[in-house]
C-alpha cells in the first residue's frame, strides 16, 4: 500500500505534531512545547543521569554516592519511574523526553528500541572486546542489535529459583519434591492437614511477563526441550511437557492450591503470601529469595531454602537484563563511562556495581565468569542461599534464546500470560492455549 | 466574530485537530517510534479491530459496566438527594460528608478498593468472617466478573455525590404547589415522584445519566490499579484494550481505531439514554 506521503511516526513527527499543536493553540511560538519534549540541551556535560524501577532506589544509593566519589568531575543523579517502567520508559522514548544517559531494560527490548534509534551503540567503548572476552556463555549474543554491533552491557542474569517453607514441610514429615508428582502430593497434604490454605503461590501474573517465565521454568524443568528453535520458530503446539504444566495449573487451580486472586494481585502482594507464611512453594528469582531470607522483609526468613526444581531433568529458566546508553544523551563519552560503571569492569576495572550490587547483594549472576566465580561473592550467597543447590541450579539454567530480541517478543509475552491465565481459568484448554500462543509467533513477519 | 477567535482557535487546537488527527492516525498503519512511514490503511484498522477476538467481549463486557453504572449511578444519587431534600437535624453536615467520595482520585479510589477487597488481608472480608457470614476468606478478584461488579461499586461510589448534589438543586427547583396539588388529588408519594417529581427534573436525571455514561466508558484507572485486564481478559473493557494497543504496543493506528469505535457505543448508548429519558417524556407531555 502506498504511504500516502504522510511522515513516519517517530520522535520527531511526533514533536512536530505537537509543535504545530503549539502554535495552534496561539501559544506563540513552539517554545513551551519544545521545552517540555526537549531532552537535556542545557545540561552541563558532567552530569549523568541513570533511569531505573523506582523499586531499586534504596539499593542504588550507595552505588551513586561511589561514582559521585570515584568519578569526579561527573556528576549522577537518577531518574525512576514508579510504575510500569518498561511502558512509560517506551513512551518517553518514542516521545523524545528522555532526559537520562544510561537506562536499563528486560529482554525484548533491545532490538526495537536500537533499531528506533533510541539507544547508541557501544562502538566507543575501549574495553568492550575485553568485556566480552569475560561473559558467561551465551550472554554476548543478547547484547546486540540486529545490525551485529553492541547495544548493552550486561545488569543480570536471573533463575527461576524453587523454595520450600521447611517449617511446613516438617509438619508434614516431608522433604523438597523432587518431581512434580510428589510436589502435587505434598500440596493437598499440607491443604488437608491445615499446614496451608493455598500451599503454593507462585508469580502467575501479567508483570514483567512472569507468568510466561514460570511457565518456560516449569517446562524446562520436566524436560520440555526449547520452546523456541532456530529463526524462533515456536515449538508449543504438540508439546507434551508444555501441555502437562498447564494442566497441573490447572489442577493446582482448580482444587485451590494456590490462590485465586493470585492472576490479579501484584508482585508485592504475591511476594507477602510466601514471605508472610502464608504458603509452603514458591518460585522467583536470587534477588527475591534474598529478600525472603531477610527478616526485616520476611516472617520465614529461616524457615526459606532455595532448593532443586521438582521435575525429570531439575532445569530451569533463566533471563537477563541489561544496561543501554540513551540516543538522547548529550555527552556520549561520559555516558560509555557511566554505563561501564553500572555493567562493566569500570575505571579501576574492579566491576563494583556487578560484583557488590548485582552478585553479591541480590544474589544474581552478573554476566561474567571473573565475577560469578569470586570467591568472595560464592561466600557471600552462603548468607542467603543453600549455596550447593543454588550452584547446582545454576549450572541447569535454560534460557528462551535468541527468541527474546526480536521486537515482537514483550507483546507476545504480554500475550502468553493473559493466556495462560485463560487456560487455569478453564476458559480455553490447554491445546488451545497453546496453539494461540504458537499462532502469534508464527503470525509475526 | 474577531473577539471570538481567540477562543474559537483554542476550542479547535484543543478539541478539532486532536480529534482529525486521530481520526487521520485511525486510518494508517502507524507504530510510535517506527523508522518505517506510516501507511494509508483505511478502513484495515477498524476491521481488523472488529475481527479480533478481544472486540465483542471488550464491547458486552463495557457496555454492561457502563449501564450498571448509570443505573448505579441514578438509583443511589436519586435516593441521597431525595433524603437530603428532606429536613432532619444534621443536614448541613451530612450534605459535606456526602461530598467526600467525589474529592478522591481514581488511583485513590482503586488503591482503596484494592485494599478494601484485598483477599488475604482486606477489611471487608474480616468484617464478613467475624460476623459469621463466611467460613473462609474470598478471593473477590478472582472471578472477572466479580472482579467488574466490585470496580462498578467502586465508580458509583466516586460518582454518587456528584449525581446527588445535582440532582438535588433540581429536586429544590420543584414548585412545592405541584406536590400539594397532587396530594389533594390523592397522589401517594410514589406516585408524586414519578409523577410530579421525576418529568419535572428529567433534564437533570438526563444530564447524570449521560455524564455517568462517559465516565463508565472512560475508566482506566480502576483497571490499572486493580486488575491490568486480568484475570485472563475477563477485565478487559475498551478503554484498557485501547491504552494498550496504543501507548503499550505503540499501535497507535489500532489504538485510535479501538477508540474510535468506542466513542460511537458511547455515542449510540448516549442517544438512547437519552431518547429513553427525555424522549418518551416529551411524548407523555405531548399527549
Amino acid at each position: 500500500m502506498a504511504t500516502n506521503g504522510f511522515p513516519p511516526m517517530n520522535r520527531r513527527s511526533f514533536l512536530r505534531g505537537s509543535t504545530m499543536l503549539g502554535v495552534a493553540a496561539g501559544l506563540g511560538s513552539t517554545g513551551l512545547l519544545a521545552a517540555c519534549s526537549s531532552s537535556d540541551g542545557s545540561k552541563p556535560t558532567n552530569d549523568l543521569q541513570m533511569h531505573h524501577d523506582a523499586a531499586v532506589g534504596p539499593l542504588f544509593a550507595p552505588y551513586v554516592t561511589y561514582f559521585n566519589t570515584n568519578y569526579k568531575p561527573l556528576r549522577l543523579s537518577t531518574s525512576y519511574v514508579a510504575q510500569d517502567y518498561l511502558t512509560v520508559t517506551n513512551q518517553q522514548l518514542a516521545g523524545g523526553n528522555a532526559s537520562y544517559d544510561v537506562l536499563f531494560a528486560d529482554e525484548g527490548y533491545l532490538e526495537s528500541w536500537s533499531k528506533n534509534g533510541w539507544v547508541s551503540s557501544l562502538k566507543g567503548h575501549s574495553g568492550l572486546d575485553k568485556l566480552v572476552a569475560d561473559m558467561n556463555p551465551g550472554v554476548a549474543d543478547g547484547l546486540k542489535g540486529p545490525d551485529g554491533e553492541f547495544y548493552a552491557l550486561p545488569y543480570f542474569q536471573g533463575a527461576e529459583l524453587f523454595v520450600v517453607n521447611t517449617d511446613h514441610l516438617k509438619k508434614i514429615n516431608a522433604k523438597a519434591p523432587t518431581t512434580w508428582g510428589e510436589f502435587l502430593d505434598q500440596v493437598r497434604e499440607l491443604k488437608r492437614k491445615g499446614v496451608s490454605a493455598t500451599p503454593y503461590s507462585p508469580y502467575w501474573i501479567k508483570y514483567a511477563f512472569l507468568m510466561w517465565h514460570q511457565f518456560a521454568a516449569e517446562t524446562a524443568s520436566e524436560g520440555g526441550g526449547a520452546l523456541f528453535g532456530a529463526d524462533a520458530k515456536p515449538n508449543l503446539v504438540g508439546n507434551q511437557v508444555a501441555r502437562a504444566t498447564l494442566e497441573r495449573w490447572r489442577t493446582l487451580y482448580q482444587e485451590g492450591l494456590v490462590p485465586k486472586d493470585l492472576f490479579t494481585t501484584d508482585y508485592g502482594g504475591v511476594t507477602n503470601i510466601f514471605g508472610g507464611g502464608k504458603s509452603s512453594f514458591s518460585m522467583r528469582y536470587q534477588a527475591q529469595v534474598v529478600g525472603w531470607r531477610d527478616p526485616k522483609q520476611s516472617r520465614v526468613a529461616k524457615a526459606v531454602k532455595n532448593t532443586l526444581m521438582p521435575g525429570q531433568t531439575r532445569q530451569t529458566h533463566s533471563f537477563g537484563a541489561s544496561w543501554m546508553v540513551s540516543d538522547t544523551s548529550k555527552n556520549s563519552e561520559n555516558a560509555l563511562t557511566l554505563i561501564d560503571y553500572l555493567g562493566g569492569a569500570g575505571k579501576d576495572g574492579s566491576y563494583h556495581v556487578p560484583k557488590n550490587l548485582v552478585a553479591t547483594d541480590l544474589g544474581l549472576s552478573s554476566g561474567y565468569r571473573s565475577v560469578d566465580h569470586d570467591p568472595a561473592v560464592l561466600k557471600s550467597w552462603a548468607k542467603w542461599a543453600d549455596v550447593d543447590a543454588l550452584t547446582e541450579q545454576l549450572g541447569k539454567t535454560v534460557s528462551l534464546g535468541t527468541v527474546t530480541t526480536r521486537s515482537w517478543y514483550p507483546k507476545f509475552a504480554d500475550m502468553a500470560c493473559a493466556t495462560l491465565q485463560e487456560v487455569v481459568l478453564g476458559k480455553k484448554s490447554s491445546d488451545d492455549g497453546l496453539k494461540t500462543m504458537n499462532d502469534f509467533v508464527t503470525a509475526q513477519k | 466574530m474577531a473577539m471570538a477567535m481567540p477562543a474559537l482557535l483554542v476550542t479547535v487546537a484543543l478539541l478539532a485537530y486532536p480529534l482529525v488527527y486521530s481520526f487521520w492516525v485511525s486510518l494508517h498503519e502507524q507504530t510510535l517510534g517506527s523508522r518505517r512511514p506510516a501507511k494509508w490503511v483505511g478502513i484495515d484498522n477498524y476491521t481488523s479491530v472488529v475481527t479480533d477476538p478481544t472486540f465483542f467481549p471488550s464491547l458486552t463486557r463495557t457496555v454492561l459496566f457502563a449501564v450498571a453504572v448509570v443505573a448505579g449511578t441514578l438509583l443511589l444519587g436519586m435516593t441521597f438527594a431525595l433524603a437530603l431534600n428532606q429536613e432532619f437535624p444534621g443536614r448541613s453536615i451530612v450534605r459535606g460528608v456526602l461530598i467526600l467520595p467525589w474529592s478522591l482520585s481514581q488511583i485513590t479510589l482503586a488503591l482503596t478498593f484494592g485494599w478494601i477487597f484485598n483477599s488475604t488481608f482486606g477489611p471487608l472480608n474480616g468484617a464478613l468472617f467475624d460476623a459469621g457470614l463466611i467460613d473462609k476468606y474470598v478471593a473477590w478478584f478472582a472471578s472477572g466478573r466479580v472482579a467488574l461488579i466490585v470496580m462498578a461499586v467502586a465508580f458509583i461510589w466516586s460518582l454518587v455525590p456528584f449525581a446527588t448534589l445535582l440532582l438535588l438543586g433540581a429536586l429544590q427547583t420543584v414548585p412545592e404547589d405541584l406536590h400539594k396539588a397532587a396530594r389533594i388529588d390523592g397522589a401517594g408519594p410514589v406516585r408524586r415522584f414519578f409523577f410530579v417529581t421525576l418529568p419535572w427534573i428529567r433534564d437533570t436525571v438526563l444530564v447524570v445519566a449521560v455524564l455517568a455514561l462517559i465516565n463508565a466508558f472512560l475508566a482506566f484507572a480502576l483497571i490499572y490499579i486493580l486488575t491490568g485486564g486480568g484475570p485472563g481478559t475477563e477485565t478487559t473493557l475498551l478503554s484498557w484494550w485501547g491504552y494498550t494497543t496504543a501507548f503499550r504496543d505503540l499501535d497507535l493506528g489500532r489504538g485510535a481505531a479501538i477508540f474510535y469505535l468506542m466513542t460511537l457505543a458511547m455515542v449510540i448508548l448516549a442517544s438512547l439514554t437519552a431518547f429513553a429519558i427525555s424522549g418518551r417524556g416529551r411524548q407523555r407531555r405531548a399527549a
